[in-house]
């Protein structure tokens, strides 16, 4: 067994990790308008879906919903049982 | 041959490379960006897997992605759709992440390897799911059953494995999901859904299932090993926030509030909580309500779970079965489906969950698509990065820190051993990080088991946790049956910590620390073959104290990942009252610090 005795004055407890160092004032500044402009185009997105959802989403969900109603099997008197699996090979280039 | 598999976009993204057939490397994004459950484009996992190889992204000759983006994304579209106008919230959501990046996986993949769109494949997530057990096993026929969350639409699965052809013959679809209902129970205790389920696990056996009747009008079983949920109580599938209503809560009264502390009569109040309230025994007793409703929603799935697997067991006739899914991970549900369904032998996989869908995937890719056979069987969980004692070593002076090296295991472990039957709690850092959520003994803490108040005492230190949270004991396998259910002890999931076995009344009071309150512990089997150092340990605490056990919990501070290198390590021992931390075969006291 060997030992390695080094000054501990300045132990890790409490320090900042190797790589972490703390950005200078002109970075924060623009890593804030970064931030900033990043809301509002997550904001200007959600407007967007938004008007999207009520207006065009809502059309097709009424006539998809009047076309095949069994969307989504929500009702309570469904059958409780398995679904038969598709009995061919998955093709694995289609995403689908 | 190289094959990459990559999961992403929900939760615990991981990759994981084959060569040749051969699991090289797998690991989870979270050891790297240090974001619990990072669900993110697995950027750095997949890094580590190629350098691990020696590769560049360009020699990956097939990457499979583990499920169907297309037919998530209609799932979700047919979800929206059905309950309009709803699912605003949850369509609003949706839609900004996957335009931004889900729907972009191939050419995402493609770019980052710098290889050709037509190498990028993808599987189904269920069949990731089937692939990750089953090749993994050392079974050339197997039931396989996947359960968890939901994949695409698919909940649920089940079906055979024969050398390298998996068949998945039935499915249960969403929105009809064990996962989504053990989910709902977890928002309701008060946990993080995807974090918190196994805290409801180890909340159960604190209470009685009083509230079993209720869970029961939540699904009906099938005549033919199905269920199916009543979604009349929940929310889950128009909701981005909610996961149960107002009908839910008429049932099991108001939910839990997040993050407040849990103590029950039987638990008692722990040191670490503070002073005990004036009203402790109020406040027990509403407790002791969520811990009845933690028993019944554990019940429920342990009877949904074995419904099924009778099912596959009478449906395919096989002796032995292959698990997979976040479901899977449930390790009480497992134990009893091993007692009770009638199968020989269980085989799981330590990253049950989407983690393992890479794993899966690239399992998948080599043998069923690239038409390979089989010679990978999983013995261990050792797949993740590693930090060699030169690099620990020069880590160490860089930080100018007192430590001792040893020059010989036997040196370390009789070390340790000694510190450790002295009560010293100990940060135990060696080899590769493993693959799954569960600590193997590589980043492990580390405490003598024998000490009635070594539970609260890591508690207290380390982890700041929950007290009705479990510890595990990590026991020789060669003597796991005298301490632990032989038929739990002796199956090949018990060395992944992924079954919950009985301790033998005789051993309680010598284990006290890893006996839950119900006379359970979540094994984990420790082989020479496989983590020789760790065993070397082990055999040495058995010389010492004639108790061959170990406690052993993953080395993290509450809310973390498990850490990877040595300064995470070292910077969850300075933040903790850990002793002793061990970083390859350097040891460091924790008076050196200060």
């Amino acid at each position: 067994m060997s030992e390695t005795s080094i000054t501990s004055a300045n132990h890790p407890a409490g320090r900042t990790l190797p790589g972490a160092a703390t950005p200078g004032p002109i970075r924060r500044f623009f890593a804030a308008a970064s931030r900033l402009s990043k809301r509002v185009g997550q904001a200007e997105a959600a407007f967007i879906l938004r008007i999207f959802y009520v207006v065009v989403f809502g059309g097709v969900a009424i006539v998809l919903r009047r076309r095949r109603r069994n969307l989504l099997a929500l009702d309570e008197t469904g059958p409780a049982t398995w679904s038969p699996r598709r009995e061919s090979a998955i093709d694995p280039e289609k995403q689908y | 041959m190289y094959i990459l598999g990559v999961s992403c976009f929900f939760h615990d993204s991981a990759a994981a490379l084959l060569a040749d057939g051969e699991l090289v490397a797998a690991a989870e994004e979270e050891r790297f960006t240090r974001k619990k459950h990072d669900f993110e484009f697995p950027v750095h996992a997949i890094d580590f897997c190629l350098r691990i190889a020696g590769i560049r992204g360009e020699d990956v000759e097939l990457a499979v992605f583990f499920e169907k983006p297309f037919l998530k994304f209609e799932r979700i579209l047919a979800t929206a759709a059905a309950t309009y106008p709803s699912s605003g919230g949850v369509f609003q959501k949706a839609m900004l992440t996957w335009l931004k990046d889900k729907l972009w996986i191939r050419s995402l993949l493609a770019d980052h390897l710098k290889i050709d769109t037509k190498k990028v494949v993808f599987s189904e997530h269920h069949v990731s799911h089937a692939a990750s057990s089953f090749y993994c096993s050392p079974f050339e026929d197997a039931a396989i059953l996947t359960v968890d969350g939901v994949g695409e639409w698919t909940t649920a699965s089940f079906g055979e494995g024969h050398g390298t052809d998996i068949k998945l013959r039935g499915e249960i679809r969403f929105p009809h999901s064990i996962g989504l209902l053990y989910s709902a129970f977890t928002a309701f205790l008060g946990f993080e859904v995807n974090e918190g389920e196994y805290k409801v696990m180890g909340m159960a056996p604190f209470g009685r299932p009083k509230f079993l009747d209720e869970v029961r009008k939540l699904y009906r079983l099938g005549d033919d090993g199905s269920f199916r949920l009543d979604m009349k109580y929940f929310s889950f599938h128009q909701s981005p926030t909610e996961t149960y209503n107002d009908r839910f809560i008429d049932l099991f009264g108001a939910a839990r509030a997040p993050e407040s502390y849990f103590f029950t009569k039987d638990s008692g109040y722990p040191s670490y909580f503070g002073d005990k309230p004036a009203d402790f025994d109020r406040q027990a007793e509403t407790n002791q309500h969520y811990a009845d409703v933690a028993a019944s929603i554990q019940v429920a799935t342990e009877e949904i779970l074995l419904h099924m697997a009778k099912h596959v067991r009478s449906s395919t006739g096989a002796s032995r079965l292959c698990m997979a899914g976040g479901v899977a991970l449930n390790s009480v549900a497992n134990g009893r489906i091993l007692r009770d369904a009638g199968f020989d032998e269980i085989f799981i996989q330590p990253a049950a969950g989407d983690g393992g869908g890479a794993l899966g995937a690239a399992l998948w890719g080599y043998h069923a698509v690239a038409g390979h056979p089989r010679k990978f069987r999983m013995t261990h969980a050792y797949w993740g990065e590693e930090h060699s004692d030169g690099v620990i070593s020069d880590f160490l002076r860089a930080q100018s820190l007192k430590h001792q090296t040893f020059d010989d295991q036997d040196g370390l472990v009789g070390y340790v051993a000694d510190q450790l039957q002295n009560g010293a709690v100990v940060g135990w850092m060696q080899g590769r990080f493993e693959l799954g959520p569960r600590a193997l003994g590589n980043r492990s803490i580390l405490a003598d088991p024998r000490r009635t108040d070594m539970k609260e005492t890591v508690n207290t230190k380390i982890k700041f946790r929950e007290p009705f949270r479990p510890f595990a004991p990590a026991v020789l396998a060669h003597r796991a049956k005298e301490y632990f259910e032989p038929k739990i002890a002796e199956q090949l999931p018990a060395r992944f910590m992924l079954m919950v076995a009985d301790v033998a009344p005789a051993a309680r009071s010598k284990i006290p620390a890893v006996t839950h309150v119900d006379g359970t512990g979540r094994i984990q089997t420790v082989y020479s073959d496989s983590n020789p150092l760790f065993f070397r340990l082990l055999s040495k605490f058995d010389s010492a104290t004639g108790v061959p056990v170990l406690l052993n919990t993953s080395f993290n501070l509450r809310g973390e990942p498990i850490v990877n290198t040595p300064a995470e390590a070292l910077s969850s021992f300075s933040r903790s009252g850990m002793d002793l931390l061990v970083l390859g075969n350097s040891v460091i006291k924790k008076s050196d610090l200060c």
